[in-house]
């Protein structure tokens, strides 16, 4: 089920953020480019026309309701996400605009899933 | 003969050129507004889209040679004229702009000379439309036309800075487009390599800037041109043009706030009108009720008042009728109009027949309160006196009313304020009063097809608050839509589209579309919805209107370089006409009937 957006107007856009926003608290929006789910932490790339962006799901920063959302993301979902921009943990990665850095999620809206939505669905059954 | 312009160049335009340029020599180059010969002294005026300048001939100055071409020149002859700015020895010209200086020529070559032009370019034109419409390459010469298209172009230009430094993409989106019935009839072009076929030429680029938003572009602006086949009407052309916008994560707020500061930047550094911001905002219901238009405008009162309640139990059948079946009785009070005479009241009860009334009902006040009124023995003398006080009437006012279903109420009170206005001379041009105009009705009732129709457009988003209503009482769904209105024309409008699977498939449900319908028209936007879609919301311009509404103008002819006429056709090149045979064939298109003949 698609959400609603919230606070729309802080938002910036993914590739816009750098190492100079690290404690800032960010709202991005966005298609999901990439979800890897390693258990106790969700790593997703967030993808708008500026670029990508790395963003963390750790149940202690998120609760359990966003994780377990968070668990369900596939690929060109529409997301909301609010976190804190945070310096990056693993290896820097130097072909991306904000390798440096990645954003730890706080809360996240779906604001459209990918694959056959129920328009579709509505359709095909007529 | 004409000469060759080799060697000179152009040091400015004619009224770039100023007292502070005396002493200067300078080239200018343009038509021959006039000449006249004094004897020794020959005066041109030259023209260009600057301005006008005046230059002066004597043969001490420019030698004989040139002194004679002088002499031979006519109206609209094109010329560059080498020559000394100087103060201007005759009185100075308060109404141009170069009027305190000259041109003291010494050097002039005639460029290309010119026949007698069929009417005289000269500012407000007396000479009849489709006469300059003919010889339109003429017409543009004149300087209220040649303001206007500057003004067009500045209002683009503005607009193109503005959205960009916003982080808008101007990104182009095809002419040659799939037909679609919905809405207005399609211009057809004929495919040739496929036989039979045909694509349309587009009436707005809505879906591809949807699907634009669907490929993550995020803000999007095209000032686009768009196509409509419709039947003859007063001020309409068959291609139009429109700025147009698409934003990603957005909500009402959101679009209105940009476009509010993309306005006030416009009429500011073109006309110089302050746009004070926020701009007022009026939902579709109080603007029907206060001024019985969706697009008031609200430079003058005159509103309507709803005194159904005051009404309901008199004697007047015309009253009481409209109030037993469900409709209303409301009333507009034309201020120190009560002495109108009975012809002119009577060709207002005409007008209004119009636009759906029955009649009109009215209260003539005269200045010592007597009263002369249409229905009067119908009524109580304190139902009588109940009506005048509701209405506010005062010695020397006339109030007219109608009696009706809402709608037609609306429809005549909504025109009959708008005449009035005229009539009284309410309406002043250099006064602009923008308005917002929000939350309109999703849905339609179209007598005609006995089913719901989309107001906007069938992707527009209900009001998350009247979602549940989608099912049970579709007709008072308002919708996330909105127009933006100039001094009673709406010059823009949009809304923020559907991007929640459910609530389309239910507004496709609410317009009775069915399976194959919804696919064959809306396919490739349906199947983009399924990748992932971002909220998204938008608006256009039309941008005729908005430059027609800045230059002061009536029509947006007047802002159109190369207009069509009312019945499609160009005057000028005679566009439409009937092609060669061999095109129609190699087109598969034979022609069954011409009714127009030949």
């Amino acid at each position: 089920m698609a959400e609603s957006m919230y606070e729309l107007h802080k938002a910036c856009r993914c590739a816009e953020l750098s190492i100079e926003n690290v404690g800032n608290e960010v709202i991005i929006m966005g298609w999901i480019q990439k979800q890897r789910n390693h258990g106790g932490i969700i790593f997703v790339d967030v993808c708008d026309r500026s670029g990508l962006l790395q963003v963390i799901f750790e149940e202690s920063d998120c609760g359990s309701e966003v994780f377990a959302k968070a668990e369900k993301l596939r690929s060109k979902f529409v997301v909301e996400i609010i976190g804190t921009v945070s310096k990056r943990q693993g290896d820097i990665n130097k072909n991306l605009k904000t390798g440096e850095i990645e954003v730890r999620a706080t809360d996240m809206h779906i604001l459209s899933e990918a694959d056959i939505p129920q328009i579709a669905q509505w359709i095909l059954k007529q | 003969m004409a000469e060759s312009m080799r060697g000179l160049h152009r040091t400015c335009r004619c009224a770039e050129l100023s007292i502070e340029n005396a002493g200067n020599e300078v080239t200018i180059m343009g038509w021959v507004q006039k000449q006249r010969n004094k004897g020794g002294l020959i005066f041109v005026d030259v023209r260009d889209r600057s301005g006008l300048l005046q230059v002066i001939f004597e043969e001490s100055d420019c030698g004989s040679e040139v002194f004679a071409k002088a002499e031979k020149l006519r109206s609209e002859f094109v010329v560059a004229i080498t020559g000394k700015v100087c103060k201007r020895e005759g009185a100075v010209n308060k109404n141009l702009k170069t009027g305190e200086i000259e041109v003291r020529a010494t050097d002039m070559r005639v460029l290309s000379e010119a026949d007698t032009p069929p009417f005289p370019i000269e500012e407000d034109s007396k000479t009849k439309e489709e006469l300059r419409l003919k010889y339109r390459y003429l017409d543009l010469r004149r300087p209220d036309l040649q303001r206007n298209l500057i003004l067009r172009s500045q209002v683009s230009t503005l607009t193109r800075q503005f959205l960009a430094e916003e982080g808008f993409l101007e990104i182009e989106t095809p002419i040659l487009n799939k037909s679609t019935p919905e809405g207005a009839r399609d211009y057809l072009v004929p495919s040739r390599v496929h036989p039979g076929n045909f694509y349309a030429l587009p009436q707005s680029p809505q879906i591809f800037k949807q699907l634009l938003m669907c490929s993550g572009y995020d803000r999007y602006f095209q000032i686009a041109r768009c196509f409509r086949d419709e039947d003859l009407r007063a001020d309409r052309q068959p291609e139009f043009t429109q700025i147009d916008m698409e934003l990603s994560f957005v909500d009402v707020d959101d679009v209105i706030e940009v476009n509010e500061r993309l306005l006030q930047k416009i009429f500011k550094e073109t006309i110089g009108v302050e746009v004070s911001l926020p701009i007022q905002r009026m939902t579709w219901q109080e603007a029907m009720d206060r001024f019985g238009s969706d697009k008031p405008d609200i430079r003058f009162g005159m509103e309507l008042v709803n005194v159904t309640e005051v009404v309901k139990d008199c004697d007047f059948v015309v009253f009481k009728g409209a109030v037993e079946n469900g409709g209303t009785v409301r009333g507009i009070n034309a201020k120190g109009q009560g002495a109108m005479p009975r012809k002119k009241i009577d060709a207002l009860v005409e007008f209004a027949k119009g636009y759906g009334a029955k009649g009109l009902a009215y209260i003539a006040i005269g200045a010592d309160g007597t009263i002369k009124s249409s229905f009067a023995k119908f009524m109580k003398e304190e139902e009588m006196q109940a009506l005048v006080k509701a209405m506010d009437g005062e010695n020397g006012d006339l109030l007219l009313f109608a009696a009706d279903k809402n709608k037609v109420v609306w429809d005549v009170l909504g025109a009959l304020r708008l005449e009035l206005a005229n009539q009284m001379e309410l309406l002043d041009k250099n006064e602009y009063k923008f308005l917002w105009v929000t939350e309109f009705p999703l849905l339609e009732w179209s007598e005609e097809e006995e089913r719901y129709t989309a107001m906007h457009h069938p992707f527009t988003m209900p009001m998350e608050e009247d979602l549940e209503l989608l099912d049970s009482d579709p007709g008072r769904v308002r919708a996330k839509a909105y127009d933006i209105v100039l001094n009673g024309t709406e010059i823009g409008g949009g809304s923020v589209r559907i991007h929640m699977d459910d609530v389309q498939e239910k507004m496709f449900e609410a317009l009775g579309f069915t399976k194959e319908q919804a696919y064959s028209q809306f396919g490739f936007l349906l199947n983009a919805f399924k990748y992932g879609v971002p909220p998204h919301a938008g608006l256009a311009y039309g941008l005729d209107r908005l430059v027609m509404l800045m230059a002061k103008k009536d029509s947006i002819r007047d802002v159109i370089a190369f207009p069509k006429i009312k019945d499609a056709s160009c005057l000028m090149s005679e566009a439409p006409n009937v092609v060669d045979e061999k095109q129609l064939e190699e087109l598969g298109i034979g022609i069954t009937s011409n009714e127009e003949g030949e």
